[in-house]
């Protein structure tokens, strides 16, 4: 899996690559981990390359979301394929994330 | 070889999640040559990736990886996904579903856990037996052959 951010205005824009799953959630959990540590409190995650994800891919996820919640920020998703939107509406964790189509404006919606 | 025998696919491996990756992966491709019903795929696929990173994270603790085996059986009554490992006793059936998230409450929004019920989801029935010193979770999901070949 990879990783790239891209900044818009006081937003960051993550789009993960690959599959989210048991290889490589700890090292999505440990950077955007680090991402939130070092100020990062808006944050959208761009799901539309995510191939596959499982319930280690959705835990690093929601411990980021925490993080975020934790220092007043917001974290949303976007782009989901249909087969991971499944598996985020299977654990009921829509009803937690708010979901956008698009990144775009999904980070309008997040800018202050 | 009689077509049963060409609807059976077994793969022998170590307890690793790299292996449960590869587990995973190797499903959608056995199952979709098969002629299965490409938009149930991403479901079966999870629910190896969720059966086999149990094993690796939990079957064989303190101790270098052991045995872990993936069995695909597609006969007239439905698909049977099975994985076996001969790791310490676990019966996923005593696994509590997670709570529900409530969107203003973060305790409940669960950070694991979520791995059986994903499994559960994915089937129709999930059946544990400990044959042995063998763990052997079936994930059955009604799909007769001769209802779609």
């Amino acid at each position: 899996m990879s990783m790239k951010t891209r900044v818009l205005g006081p937003v960051q824009v993550v789009r993960l690559d690959g599959a989210l799953d048991s290889v490589s959630s700890g090292e999505a959990r440990s950077e955007l981990g680090s991402m939130v540590r070092g100020g990062a409190t808006r944050l959208v995650i761009d799901m539309g390359n995510v191939s596959r994800i499982d319930s280690s891919g959705l835990g690093a996820l929601v411990t980021t979301l925490k993080a975020v919640r934790d220092r007043g920020g917001e974290l949303v998703l976007c782009a989901l394929t249909p087969s991971v939107r499944a598996v985020v509406e299977l654990t009921r964790l829509h009803r937690v994330f708010d979901i956008y189509d698009d990144a775009d404006v999904a980070a309008r919606e997040l800018a202050p | 070889m009689n077509e049963a025998d060409q609807l059976t696919h077994r793969i022998d491996g170590r307890a690793t999640l790299e292996q449960a990756r590869r587990f995973a992966e190797e499903t959608s491709r056995v199952l979709g040559g098969w002629g299965l019903p490409a938009d149930r795929l991403a479901s079966w696929e999870m629910a190896v990736a969720e059966m086999a990173t149990n094993v690796a994270r939990h079957g064989y603790p303190g101790r270098s990886p052991g045995p872990m085996a993936l069995q695909m059986r597609w006969d007239d009554d439905g698909l049977r996904i099975t994985v076996e490992d001969e790791g310490v006793e676990y019966d996923p059936s005593k696994v509590p579903p997670p709570p529900d998230p409530d969107p203003d409450d973060p305790d409940t929004w669960p950070e694991g856990g979520m791995g059986i019920m994903l499994v559960r989801a994915s089937g129709d029935e999930l059946d544990y037996r400990r044959r042995g010193r063998t763990n052997v979770l079936t994930l059955f999901t009604r799909i007769p052959r001769n209802a779609v070949l």
